[in-house]
C-alpha cells in the first residue's frame, strides 16, 4: 500500500545522487512531462485501489501523456500561445480528482477493516455464549 | 468494474501491481529531481547574466573614475611645472596668465562666485497618491525628473558662467542624457535629488529660470523645484577632456607651402 510512496522517496534520493541533467532550454518542457507522469502515477494508484489496474494502460499513459504534454508546450512556444497552461490545468485537475479518489478508497478500506474486526469480536462472544 | 465496490476492494490488491506502481514512482522521483535541477540551473543562469552586466558596468565606472583622477593629477603636474618656470621668466608669466584664463573659461579650474542654486526632486508623494487614486491612468513618467528637464534648464539659464549638476561640471562638450532610468551627465550616473549650481548674476539667472517654458512645465507637473540666490557658490573643475581628434589649427600659408 505504501510501497509506491517509498519508491518515490527512493527515486528522489537516487535522482540527487545522479549527476545527469538535461539542457536548460528544455527544462520547462521536462517539468510539464513530470506533471503528466505524476498524474499517471496517481491514476495508477487509484486504479489499484479500485481494482481496475492495467499495467499496459498505465505505462502507455505515463510515457505518452508526458511526451504529448511536452510537445504541446513546445508547440505553444513555437506559435506564441501559452499552450502549456492547457496541460498544467488538465493535469492539475486530474491530480486533484485522483488524490480525492485515493483518499476515499483508503478511508473506506480502513472502515472495512474495523468493521471486520468488530464482527470477529462479536462472533467470538457468540461462540462463548454457546 | 464489478469489484469497484470499495467495501470489498482491499482483498483484491495484488502485490504485482503495487510493485509495478513502485517502479514507476521511482522513475518519477528521478525525473522530479532532474526537473528541479534543470530549473535551478536556468534560474542561476539568468541571475548570472545580470550579475555579469552589473560587474562590467561597475568595472567600467571604476576605470573611468581612475582615469579622471589621472587627468586631474597630470593637470596638477603641468600647473606645477608652469608655476615653477614662470617665476623666473616674465614671458612665461604672460603665457601662464593667458593659459589660466583659458583654463578658467574651459572649465579646467574650480570656480566660485555668486549665483543661484536650483534643486529638483522626483514627485514621489504625487506618484503615490496617483497610484492609489487612479491606478488605471497612473504613469510613472509624469512624476520623475527627466534628462530633458535638466538639459533645458541649463540651456534656459544661458547667462550662467559656470554650471554644475550634482557636483559635475557642465562644459561645452558636456552631455546630459538618460540611459534606462538614470540620468547621465558627462558619462557619470546621477540620481535624484538634483542640485544645479549656476554662477552668474543671481537676479538675471532667476528671471531666466522663471521665464523658461520648462520651469513652468515642471511647476505644472508639481515636481518639487526650488531656486535660491547665493553669494558664494563653488563649482568643481571639469574632470574630463576635450577631444581634438579631427580638428587642427588652421594656417593660411600652409596650403601654399604644400602646393
Amino acid at each position: 500500500m505504501w510501497l509506491p510512496i517509498m519508491g518515490l522517496i527512493i527515486g528522489l534520493l537516487l535522482g540527487s545522487l545522479l549527476t545527469f541533467s538535461i539542457p536548460i532550454a528544455y527544462s520547462s518542457y521536462f517539468a510539464i512531462a513530470v506533471l503528466a507522469g505524476l498524474d499517471s502515477l496517481l491514476g495508477g494508484w487509484r486504479a489499484v485501489l479500485e481494482n481496475k489496474f492495467d499495467g499496459m494502460v498505465l505505462i502507455s499513459g505515463f510515457f505518452l501523456n508526458a511526451v504529448i504534454a511536452a510537445f504541446l508546450a513546445f508547440f505553444g512556444d513555437m506559435v506564441g500561445l501559452d499552450l502549456y497552461l492547457a496541460a498544467v490545468i488538465a493535469f492539475g485537475i486530474r491530480i486533484f480528482s485522483n488524490i480525492g479518489a485515493i483518499r476515499h478508497a483508503v478511508i473506506m478500506q480502513h472502515r472495512q477493516k474495523r468493521l471486520e474486526k468488530a464482527k470477529k469480536i462479536v462472533e467470538k462472544k457468540d461462540m462463548d455464549h454457546d | 468494474m464489478e469489484n469497484s465496490n470499495p467495501r470489498h476492494m482491499h482483498n483484491h490488491i495484488r502485490l504485482q501491481n503495487v510493485l509495478f506502481l513502485t517502479g514507476l514512482a521511482l522513475l518519477l522521483g528521478i525525473m522530479i529531481i532532474i526537473a528541479i535541477r534543470a530549473n535551478m540551473a536556468q534560474v542561476a543562469q539568468t541571475d548570472n547574466s545580470n550579475q555579469e552586466l552589473i560587474d562590467y558596468i561597475e568595472k567600467q565606472e571604476a576605470e573611468s573614475a581612475e582615469l579622471e583622477q589621472q587627468i586631474v593629477s597630470i593637470r596638477q603636474e603641468i600647473e606645477n611645472i608652469h608655476e615653477q618656470s614662470a617665476e623666473s621668466e616674465s614671458m612665461l608669466n604672460i603665457l601662464n596668465d593667458s593659459l589660466a584664463k583659458i583654463n578658467l573659461t574651459a572649465g579646467y579650474t574650480a570656480v566660485s562666485g555668486p549665483g543661484i542654486v536650483v534643486t529638483l526632486d522626483d514627485n514621489t508623494a504625487g506618484a503615490e497618491l496617483a497610484k492609489k487614486n487612479n491606478p488605471a491612468t497612473y504613469n510613472a513618467e509624469n512624476f520623475i525628473v527627466h534628462d530633458k528637464d535638466l538639459l533645458y534648464l541649463v540651456k534656459a539659464l544661458s547667462s550662467a558662467e559656470a554650471v554644475s549638476i550634482n557636483g559635475i561640471r557642465i562644459v561645452d562638450s558636456s552631455s546630459i542624457r538618460c540611459v534606462g532610468s538614470v540620468i547621465m551627465v558627462n558619462s557619470t550616473r546621477i540620481a535624484p535629488p538634483y542640485e544645479m549650481l549656476f554662477i552668474g548674476n543671481g537676479d538675471i539667472l532667476l528671471e531666466e529660470l522663471y521665464n523658461s517654458g520648462r520651469y513652468i512645465t515642471l511647476m505644472y507637473k508639481e515636481i518639487p523645484i526650488n531656486a535660491t540666490k547665493s553669494d558664494n557658490i563653488v563649482i568643481p573643475a571639469y574632470s574630463g577632456t576635450y577631444s581634438t581628434n579631427y580638428m587642427h589649427v588652421y594656417r593660411e600659408n600652409r596650403s601654399s607651402e604644400t602646393d
